[in-house]
């Protein structure tokens, strides 16, 4: 059986999509977005996480990890020496109370219906379904497309957050299960776009435009980013992508958090975004919406 | 049935035409801005100065009570009652708070508490089992000689003596901090009186009814009933009519002519209903108001629900309306006064208000939407007030009025908590299970915390409790418990016998019985003393068929239905988990260690408790807890079955789970459990999830709920609590998926649940600045209160509920 790599399902979802909903996050993404919210969900393999704050200090995971990666530090609380560790989740195993995890587990398309279904109850009366986050549920798509099929045949409303960076063969196959696409719309300057994310947008507006003139149910969610993104020829941007796909059902924007910083610790990551950059303020956020919906944009 | 709440979107928005400019799909209309009114100015003064009463005790009911008891010695108990109930109300001296627009006092002083000195020695000793670590806390006001009188006379000194055959005491002093028993310090709570006849006979009606009843009776236990029950309405017409004349020389005193206007107005509608039924909406709310108090002055009648005022008053705002005698404003204003006079006088103890409440809405039982105007307008008084009294219900049903249920909703977030939510179905098919008519079984209300009675038919009374965690930790220690407090011999087989985890289980489930036979024999004795000296002769007309029979309501109303509670059921589940994979499937550690490492409160066993902990936990949707939730039921419910009836008819008990004060005080004297938990924080509340143990989302929660069988053995009510931010109900999208989760939740059979709307940052905001939050209300467990005024740990427990 097909297995896929899922770092959370998160239910009672009500920001992804409509109604309330289970999403489901893949891991293994092809951009790597500066402000990325999930850093954990970047690399497609399972992944140490530590949280320091709920080790016992017993010392138990000491003798599983074979790369001398794990050592004591104050009060006894492990130390983990994040470029020694080869990943391979032994200590997690042996650590009782959950301060070492893998993040990203191997699932089966019947092991995440199983959670997925639990809330079918609350599904067609919010008019909600499942969402496939991540990530990018492209980058499994085999594994998503069949997960969708399954979802399908229980009669559930499908969304599929994309960033729309995959091969034209992936839509294509998966397509048909997807009722609603939230489609992320990032940079308008290829260049910028580059820098920001690793990639240009050109595979990700040809895909769009492919998408839209299919005729499928489309909704652009556009990350505000001040000091990167934010721009008037960014919003200018976004008049211009839905005066050109008259078909996009609405325009979505997603403000900058940093919550993510706290994750980075818990993986042994580190960021080259610069912590001056803070979320904007509520104000300043409706004043982009002002913005756009006088130049006609339908704004969630 | 599926056609109610399955409705779309635009469905939804095309039937909810109240809301101003319509509900825009995307835009941000505010409907719950739209339809919000602001509190009257006087009533909202009245408010204030009623919130910043400070708490004293009031004497006149401990002096009059004292003198007519100690007067008529020789006369049967009710009639020495019934006889001092009739010269308080004849004496008691009256007032009326600048502002008010209703009359009606449980004491001669604004703000203050009788005390029932007749039931314990009053003055907060009742209240002396709760820790005072509050502002308010009463002592050391009644005169001593008051004491001395009642110290082996009073209902729980007559209880030791005649029944315990224990000898007199000295001192009161003996007696301090033993009165904790429930039935000890009311004589009737949790109740539901109805006033169906009232409205229609008034208060004359029902005297010459027990006046006709008494003629030719031979019996004289029935004579002295009724006999009593005509003194006590002589007595409180007699009050009411006092109420007139005090207003009409008040008027005469006033120079504000509206505030002239006002009196006078109070004064002829008491001047009518003293004898003579109500016509009007606000000559009606004011007699339930002053019988309410006439209940509470009576037997302390803590707990009391006004039967189902949104039905009852129906016909009355109607014709007031057809008649231009009243506008929605005017409703609204009557409401908004009805609940300030129900937070007044409230104060019951540090941790408590009397936990009174009023309901609305419901089904008819075909399943009929008996929702109506009033049903709006009374969670709209309510609503402005934003007290923690009166605690304000609202039943579901499959019909309900989308609209009516959205609009609850919004209201929400005034109060952070009212109205709660029942469950009608649910409800009314549990009291069916213990034999209540379908028809009276849908006239239920909630009463108290939240438990459950029918107007006039059915008041809710406790008959035997058990605990789940001691019945663990004995059988965990051969009946030795942890510190070798206990002796209990032969219940259950040695530890190291217990081989298999249905081993296991069977020992805790001999253990329960032990412990429910135990507090059953107990509560039974209480039971009798209650019979004895507990009677109400004035409640007990309003209850069916009491001045029929010619008896008091504690010699069996309608139905009579005891009920048996369990504590802390998710530790319990989570336990009794965490035991059978640990334990018996894993055999990561023996039963005697676990035990031991509770004792320790797993001091040097950290490695096993992160392994307790690491089993699923109740809340999250895990199936793997569906048949220890079962093992649960039947453990308990198969003794109850063998062991506790009702004595005066037989009646089967029925469930609850309620924690009637809260986890916090109730934890603090609890061990370590096998769930992980340490000694003295919090444990769960009625079924509600352990805190920190809710990983999954509300959804999740919901469902772990609904594997209980609420209708086979939860009959008698629990209690849920979910807290979400506020985002949730000020975003109308959100709002309507929340709605859409709360009626799959009802469907699928939960009973209950009461929603917190507050942000931790809110909470932790009140905790730093507490006087710029004096008026946030949270819901705590049955009860609820404003946040500054709870102890520390309360606040921590609230602020650690998960919050979505």
């Amino acid at each position: 059986m097909r297995q896929g790599c899922v770092f959370d399902i998160q239910r009672f979802s009500i920001h992804d999509g409509p109604g309330i909903r289970t999403t489901v996050f893949l891991k293994g993404c092809p951009l790597h977005c500066l402000w990325c919210g999930n850093p954990e969900s970047i690399n497609p393999r399972p992944q140490l996480s530590y949280m320091e704050d709920r080790c016992i200090a017993c010392s138990a995971c000491l003798n599983a990890c074979k790369a001398n990666a794990l050592t004591i530090g104050g009060q006894g609380k492990i130390v983990v020496d994040w470029n020694l560790c080869t990943q391979c989740g032994e200590c997690a195993a042996a650590c009782d109370p959950k301060a070492l995890e893998m993040v990203g587990r191997k699932m089966t398309v019947e092991d995440v219906m199983k959670v997925v279904l639990s809330d079918r109850d609350y599904y067609r009366p919010s008019g909600g379904g499942l969402t496939l986050s991540g990530g990018e549920p492209l980058f499994q798509s085999e594994f998503s497309t069949e997960l969708l099929k399954a979802a399908r045949r229980s009669d559930l409303h499908c969304c599929v957050e994309t960033s729309g960076h995959a091969a034209w063969s992936s839509f294509e196959k998966i397509m048909p299960q997807v009722d609603l696409w939230l489609y992320d719309y990032k940079e308008t300057d290829p260049d910028l776009h580059h820098k920001f994310t690793g990639r240009d947008n050109k595979l990700i507006l040809d895909n769009l435009k492919k998408l839209h003139d299919s005729g499928a149910h489309i909704l652009i969610r556009c990350p505000m980013i001040p000091a990167h993104n934010v721009r008037e020829h960014y919003l200018e941007g976004i008049v211009a992508l839905c005066r050109g796909m008259p078909l996009l059902q609405g325009v979505e924007l997603l403000p900058y958090f940093d919550l993510w910083r706290g994750k980075l610790k818990r993986f042994g990551l580190k960021s080259e975004f610069p912590d001056t950059v803070k979320p904007p303020a509520h104000e300043t956020a409706e004043s982009w919406k002002a913005y756009l919906r006088e130049r006609g944009v339908r704004v969630i | 049935m599926m056609n109610q709440i399955n409705l779309t979107r635009r469905k939804f928005l095309a039937t909810a035409g109240m809301a101003a400019g319509g509900l825009a799909v995307f835009g941000n209309v505010r409907m719950a801005d739209a339809l919000s009114q602001t509190p009257n100015a006087d009533m909202a003064a009245l408010r204030r100065a009623v919130v910043d009463s400070p708490v004293d005790v009031a004497l006149h009911r401990a002096n009059v009570f004292t003198g007519v008891f100690r007067k008529y010695e020789s006369e049967p108990w009710i009639v020495r009652k019934a006889m001092a109930l009739r010269e308080y109300f004849e004496t008691v001296p009256l007032y009326v708070r600048e502002h008010d627009g209703m009359v009606g006092s449980i004491s001669e002083k604004p703000g203050t508490m009788p005390v029932m000195v007749e039931l314990g020695i009053g003055e907060n000793s009742i209240y002396l089992s709760e820790n005072p670590d509050r502002k308010g806390y009463l002592k050391g006001k009644v005169p001593e000689e008051i004491c001395d009188y009642w110290k082996n006379r009073n209902m729980w000194g007559l209880y030791r003596a005649e029944m315990l055959g224990q000898q007199p005491v000295k001192s009161h002093d003996e007696l301090s901090g033993k009165l904790a028993n429930y039935k000890l310090i009311s004589n009737q709570g949790h109740l539901c009186p109805g006033y169906k006849e009232l409205l229609s006979i008034g208060l004359d009606g029902l005297r010459r009814k027990v006046q006709e009843r008494r003629k030719g009776e031979a019996s004289a236990d029935k004579l002295a009933f009724l006999m009593s029950a005509e003194h006590t309405l002589v007595g409180l017409s007699a009050w009411v009519r006092r109420y007139s004349e005090f207003l009409t020389d008040e008027a005469k005193c006033c120079s504000n002519t509206s505030r002239v206007t006002e009196l006078n107005e109070m004064a002829r509608i008491c001047g009518k209903i003293f004898c003579s039924p109500p016509a009007t909406f606000r000559e009606a709310l004011q007699l339930i108001w002053l019988v309410q108090q006439a209940i509470h002055i009576e037997g302390h009648g803590y707990s009391c629900t006004p039967d189902r005022l949104d039905q009852l008053l129906l016909p009355f705002y109607e014709a007031d309306c057809k008649a231009g005698r009243i506008d929605d404003a005017g409703v609204v204003r009557l409401v908004e006064n009805f609940v300030v006079k129900m937070y007044d006088n409230s104060y019951w103890g540090p941790e408590h208000h009397l936990t009174q409440g009023f309901v609305v809405g419901g089904s008819t039982p075909d399943g009929h939407d008996l929702t109506n105007k009033l049903s709006w307008l009374m969670i709209e008084g309510a609503a402005n007030m934003a007290l923690p009294e009166p605690l304000v219900w609202m039943r579901w049903h499959p019909s309900i009025d989308q609209k009516f249920f959205d609009f609850c909703l919004t209201r929400l977030p005034r109060t952070t908590c009212f109205p709660m939510l029942w469950n009608d179905k649910v409800v009314a098919e549990g009291l069916m299970e213990l034999g209540v008519s379908r028809e009276d079984a849908f006239n239920y209300v909630p009463v108290g915390c939240n438990e459950l009675g029918i107007p006039g038919q059915f008041y809710f009374n406790p008959g035997a409790n058990v605990s789940y965690l001691a019945a663990l930790e004995a059988a965990m220690t051969g009946g030795r418990g942890y510190k070798g407090q206990w002796k209990w011999n032969g219940i259950a087989p040695a530890v190291s016998e217990l081989k298999s985890f249905d081993n296991f289980a069977a020992a805790v489930g001999a253990y329960m019985r032990e412990d429910m036979k135990r507090s059953y024999n107990y509560d039974m004795a209480l039971l009798k003393a209650q019979m004895q000296w507990g009677q109400t002769p004035l409640t007990s007309c309003f209850f069916d068929g009491c001045v029929e029979k010619g008896q008091d309501m504690v010699q069996g109303t309608k139905y009579n239905i005891l009920s048996c509670g369990g504590t802390a059921f998710a530790n319990a589940v989570d336990s009794l988990a965490a035991v059978r994979e640990v334990v018996y499937e894993k055999k990561m550690a023996t039963l005697d260690e676990v035990a031991k490492a509770c004792a320790a409160n797993f001091k040097g066993y950290e490695r096993l408790r992160a392994k307790l902990q690491a089993v699923p936990k109740h809340g999250n949707d895990d199936p793997r807890l569906d048949d220890i939730i079962r093992l649960i039921e039947r453990l308990r419910d198969e003794p109850m079955k063998e062991i506790c009836r009702d004595p005066r008819d037989g009646s089967k008990f029925g469930n609850c789970h309620v924690v009637r004060s809260s986890a916090v005080t109730m934890g603090r004297h609890t061990p370590a459990t096998p769930d992980g938990r340490l000694a003295g924080t919090p444990v769960a509340n009625s079924v509600a999830v352990s805190a920190g143990c809710e990983k999954s989302g509300p959804t999740a929660t919901l469902n772990s709920v609904c594997k209980l069988n609420a209708v086979k053995s939860w009959q008698c009510a629990y209690q849920v609590n979910v807290r979400f931010g506020s985002g949730m109900i000020n975003d109308p999208s959100q709002r309507e998926k929340l709605r859409a989760m709360l009626n799959v939740y009802f469907l699928n059979g939960g009973q209950e649940l009461q929603i917190n709307v507050v942000s931790s940052a809110t909470l932790r905001a009140a905790q730093r600045n507490p006087d710029q939050f004096k008026d946030l209300v949270v819901r705590v467990a049955g009860f609820s209160e404003f946040f500054v005024n709870l102890t520390p740990e309360m606040q921590e427990e609230i602020i650690a509920r998960a919050e979505h």
